[in-house]
């Protein structure tokens, strides 16, 4: 079918450009490297063999190429995490930050790193905790919001959520005696990739990964939800049960990427609304296309977020709120318009 | 398909909307519930379509609807409903109608070529095959019901239950919708406001007062002046002309 050769077509121009960017982001950095250099130590990837400079291995294998891989993993959860959202409230403005998702998954984290929450589950207790207060936050705003389908009483309640958990988080943060250890309250509120190494990309590729497969299993059961929830049922849709299975699905992977990067805002916003015009609201191709495209976005910010003021690193949540600030004012704006009209 | 309602009576609050109503809708016939606003019309017909429980009082072929799965009751019965709640307007013609298809597939599994045959055959036939990329919130109001109505085609049901679906619909895409329902082949069972439609194109007609059934039969045993008078509380003329029932005229 033609569309679905241009949606083809689109997906192959975002990846190819998902790669270069990868490929050229490894170049910029507060220590400019040259090509040949980075060429050579990629040679020597694959062929095995040791480079002669360790430290410019060590900058490209363990800092920038970790943390470019985690900018595009982070990049793309955090896409597919807002079209689900926005699938399952029936709001283009949902997104895990805006509905605070992403907030309670920072307090959920801050709170295992300082009080020990969940001690008894050794590594996994971060993102645990992280995951239970993520699915916390969604399942209060979705339960305030009960069956109004109002995008000002949806974004109005996710703002409140959200303000109570960033409060707990700076709290918590404020309460512990070790600074270090709680990393700082704007941390977890802007957001950073910094630091990020291979056991962190592991996780979220494990994430990556699982969110995919499950948009692609019930990519059926979204297509109809966004028909409205009685004529799915109508259709034959377990409406309840998918409703909360999406829920856990995106709640644990923006958990995933809140635990190591803190809140990184609107990504799950911007990204959905493009690829909507471009590629429809069908989740097959709307998913896989802003996957893609939230990757290329998110290595791109991240890599001026920390190259623009340098030494100086911005947090990723300025530059991503940045851009992302303008398009939600641009959909409420619509939204309110077309319900004058 | 035989539809059967037994003893069904609801209450919401303090206020009876039901009280006892029996009906039977059976045959490949297209049944028409009428009555004044706040009768019951909906809320029999949303027992019906399952968005209230009927605590074991509808039956589909002696089954008794609250043990059917919603998959295997989404295939013998469709529902096109009086406000669809289609706000996402980036979905396309095709998107939409496909969804229909949706209680024929299994977890894990795909829209496949057989239902691709099926979406092709339905949206050819009701002139919506040249529209099939078209985003939804582009089309006229009458396009838009040609794709609901295939939406409920692709389910390949038994039944199709309408409320009101000529509202807001003026004559010429009522006079449509009606040609589509006949050409469906199935039992339908249609609540409507517009008598004279009823009377044309109803093989049965049920009228409900005040939340009981208060009559049952064909178009000509129930439009009679004196039937109505007592439904609607009015006096409205009802004539015969050339064989054809007019009323409020």
């Amino acid at each position: 079918m033609m569309k679905s050769r241009k949606n083809l077509l689109l997906c192959l121009i975002l990846a190819a450009g998902v790669l270069a960017v990868l490929y050229g982001m490894l170049f910029v950095g507060s220590v400019p490297i040259a090509g040949g250099e980075v060429r050579q130590i990629l040679a020597g990837l694959v062929t095995g063999k040791k480079p002669d400079n360790g430290n410019l291995y060590n900058l490209i294998v363990y800092v920038r190429m970790p943390r470019l891989v985690l900018n595009l993993l982070a990049g793309a959860i955090l896409s597919i995490a807002g079209i689900l959202m926005q699938t399952l409230t029936h709001n283009p403005l949902a997104e895990p930050y805006v509905l605070g998702v992403s907030s309670g998954a920072s307090t959920g984290a801050a709170g295992a790193i300082v009080f020990h929450w969940f001690s008894f589950l050794h590594g996994g207790r971060v993102f645990f905790s992280a995951f239970v207060f993520s699915f916390i936050a969604i399942a209060l705003v979705l339960l305030l919001q009960g069956r109004s389908t109002s995008s000002l009483r949806l974004v109005l309640t996710g703002m409140g959520v959200s303000a109570f958990f960033q409060a707990a988080t700076t709290l918590i943060v404020y309460l512990s005696r070790d600074e270090a250890q709680a990393r700082s309250a704007q941390f977890w509120i802007t957001g950073s990739f910094s630091g990020s190494d291979w056991s962190d990309v592991r996780m979220a590729a494990a994430a990556a990964a699982v969110l995919l497969v499950f948009a692609r299993v019930f990519e059926k059961e979204l297509d109809l939800l966004l028909l409205g929830k009685n004529t799915a049922a109508q259709t034959g849709l377990n409406v309840a049960a998918v409703q909360i299975t999406v829920i856990a699905f995106a709640s644990f992977a923006v958990s995933v990427i809140v635990a190591q990067s803190g809140i990184v805002g609107f990504v799950g916003l911007i990204i959905p609304h493009i690829m909507r015009r471009l590629a429809g609201a069908g989740h097959r191709w709307l998913i896989r296309s802003s996957a893609l495209a939230g990757a290329l976005f998110l290595i791109v910010a991240d890599t001026v977020a920390r190259t623009a003021f340098a030494p100086q690193e911005l947090p990723i949540g300025v530059m991503t709120a940045f851009t992302g600030a303008p398009v939600f004012l641009f959909i409420i704006h619509r939204v309110y318009h077309e319900d004058r009209s | 398909m035989k539809i059967e309602v037994k003893n069904l009576s609801f209450q919401a609050g303090e206020k009876q909307i039901l009280r006892q109503v029996s009906a039977v809708f059976e045959g490949n016939r297209i049944y028409g519930i009428i009555g004044p606003n706040g009768s019951g019309k909906t809320t029999l017909l949303r027992h019906l379509y399952r968005q209230i429980p009927s605590r074991g009082c509808v039956f589909a072929d002696g089954c008794d609807i609250s043990r059917i799965s919603p998959k295997t009751y989404a295939r013998k019965v469709a529902v096109m409903m009086q406000h669809q709640e289609l706000t996402d307007s980036d979905l396309r013609v095709y998107d939409v109608v496909r969804t229909g298809r949706y209680p024929y597939k299994k977890l894990f599994s795909s829209y496949d070529s057989r239902d691709e045959e099926i979406l092709r055959r339905i949206l050819t036939e009701n002139n919506l095959w040249d529209l099939r990329e078209r985003r939804i919130d582009t089309l006229s109001g009458g396009e838009l019901q040609r794709v609901m109505i295939s939406r409920c085609f692709a389910q390949e049901p038994d039944v199709i239950l309408l409320d009101e679906p000529t509202n807001h619909l003026d004559i010429r895409h009522k006079l449509e919708l009606m040609q589509m329902l006949r050409g469906f082949g199935g039992l339908v069972i249609m609540t409507l406001h517009d008598l004279n439609l009823a009377a044309s194109d109803c093989d049965h007609i049920y009228v409900m007062k005040d939340g009981q059934i208060a009559g049952s039969g064909e178009p000509e045993e129930i439009f009679q002046r004196d039937l109505l008078q007592d439904i609607y509380d009015a006096s409205i003329p009802v004539h015969v002309w050339e064989g054809r029932i007019f009323i409020g005229v």
